[in-house]
Formats: structure tokens, C-alpha cells, sequence
């Protein structure tokens, strides 16, 4: 099962692979958080609501929406990624910022998630 | 496990925060360390070297009479990175208390904190109470 910093890594490269399957695994019963005011922020519930929002995510982005894993570090109850992402709009707005993503990990899945953009407010600019 | 060294880096700089221990502080800080506060509040922005670091730090404890406290919940961190989780509150006249999670990412090299980026969970809340 790893460490919660190993069950992170994990997401990651499951979500960069777009391995559907494996990323459903360890979101069951996971509680997502987005911050901000915009089109994304909010609470997302259970696997249905955060594939959702992926979805939703690649959508306003027209798949142009890009993730790369800096680090992951954590303790016996945190994993906190740190990442890089881009994404740009149809009309030309574009994403281009570090974030940091903090978990509670339990039994090898993510039990709860905060997004933590480095720019709060041009994280709202792109994603309104 | 023992705690990796940069973490127990990160810890003793958030005790010499709470103790308001000035010369703990510029120990822990590296010489050119930037520290980076996120938002657009009169606090936000890079802070360069220890005096303005201290500066900043002092700045905020006036402002907020001496209210402002950080709880740190975890620190994790390998040899590239360490990030603090906290809480931190604080009270001024006439503003909505300060009462929300943040953390700190920090690069540390040997003993010396060498860059810090300072987030919070509600930027806006935050930006709001210091003005």
C-alpha cells in the first residue's frame, strides 16, 4: 500500500495515464475541494462528482490541460503534492501556475483533497 | 522513522515564529532567503534577506496587536522539499477575524531555510483581513 506520499505519486501517474480504472479505485469516497470563485470551485463527493469535475476541467480546457508532478512529500496521515499546470481557453485566456495539493490518505486511497492554486486569483481568471 | 533534518528545519522555524524568538529566526533563515506571501494585501509579495523577512514578521504582529498565531498541524519533506500545514488566526479592529488553514513550502539547504512560499486556503478572506 505505501505511504500516503507513495499513494499520491500513485494518483498522479494514474491520472497522467489516464488509467480510468485505477484512478476510480482511489477515489471512492473521496471529498475534493476547489478553491476560489469560479466555474470549478466547490465540494465534489464520491467518485461520480470528481470524475465530474475532471471531465468538466477538460472540457473548459479543450484537453489542452497539462499536469506535471514536481514532488510529492508527506507524513503517516498527509501526502502534499507539488505541481505545475498549464491550460489555455478557446479565447485565448491561459493557465500557467504552480499548485499545491494536499490529501488525507487512508487504506491506499485518497480520502480527502484540498487544491491549493499559488495564484488564487488567476486560477479564477482562467477557470470563470 | 526519524524526521528527515530539513523538516525538523521547517519545525524549529515555526516555534521560533511562535515564540517570537528574532534570533532563532535569523538563524533559520538563509542569508538571501526569499520569502513570498501570497495575495494582494499590504503583506503580500517576495521578501528578500532576513531584515526584511523579519521586518514583515514584526509588521504583522503590530498589526494585529499581537493576535497572530500559527498552529502547525504537519510538516513533511524530503531533501528537495518541505511543506508546513498550519492553521493561523489572528484578530483586528474592525476586520473579520483571520481563522483559516495555510501552508508553507520551503526549499532548505543544510541548516538555513533558502526560499519559503507562503499560501493560504481562502486568499480572499486572507486579502481582505490585512488590507
Amino acid at each position: 500500500m505505501g505511504s500516503p506520499a507513495d499513494v499520491m505519486r500513485r494518483f498522479y501517474e494514474v491520472f497522467l495515464a489516464r488509467d480510468t480504472e485505477a484512478m476510480r479505485a482511489m477515489l471512492e469516497g473521496c471529498v475534493w475541494h476547489i478553491p476560489g470563485e469560479n466555474l470549478l470551485a466547490g465540494t465534489y463527493r464520491g467518485l461520480e462528482e470528481i470524475v465530474g469535475l475532471f471531465g468538466r476541467s477538460g472540457e473548459l480546457s479543450g484537453g489542452t490541460l497539462k499536469l506535471e508532478m514536481h514532488d510529492v512529500v508527506g507524513d503517516d496521515a498527509h501526502a502534499i503534492g507539488l505541481d505545475h499546470v498549464t491550460a489555455s481557453r478557446d479565447d485565448g485566456r491561459s493557465l500557467d501556475m504552480n499548485r499545491v495539493v494536499i490529501a488525507h490518505v487512508s487504506n491506499g486511497a485518497l480520502a480527502e483533497v484540498w487544491v491549493c492554486p499559488e495564484d488564487q486569483y488567476a486560477f479564477d481568471e482562467f477557470w470563470s | 522513522m526519524a524526521e528527515h533534518p530539513n523538516v525538523s528545519v521547517v519545525r524549529r522555524f515555526y516555534q521560533a515564529f511562535i515564540a517570537r524568538d528574532t534570533a532563532r529566526l535569523y538563524q533559520l533563515a538563509g542569508e538571501k532567503m526569499g520569502f513570498h506571501i501570497a495575495g494582494r494585501s499590504q503583506f503580500s509579495g517576495l521578501f528578500t534577506g532576513r531584515d526584511q523577512i523579519l521586518k514583515v514578521f514584526h509588521d504583522t504582529g503590530v498589526a494585529t496587536d499581537r493576535s497572530l498565531h500559527i498552529e502547525p498541524h504537519a510538516v513533511a519533506g524530503d531533501d528537495q522539499h518541505v511543506v508546513g500545514l498550519h492553521h493561523i488566526s489572528a484578530s483586528r479592529a474592525g476586520k473579520a477575524p483571520l481563522d483559516q488553514n495555510g501552508c508553507l513550502v520551503c526549499h532548505v539547504d543544510g541548516a538555513v531555510i533558502t526560499d519559503a512560499w507562503l499560501l493560504w486556503e481562502d486568499l480572499r478572506a486572507a486579502d481582505a483581513f490585512w488590507g
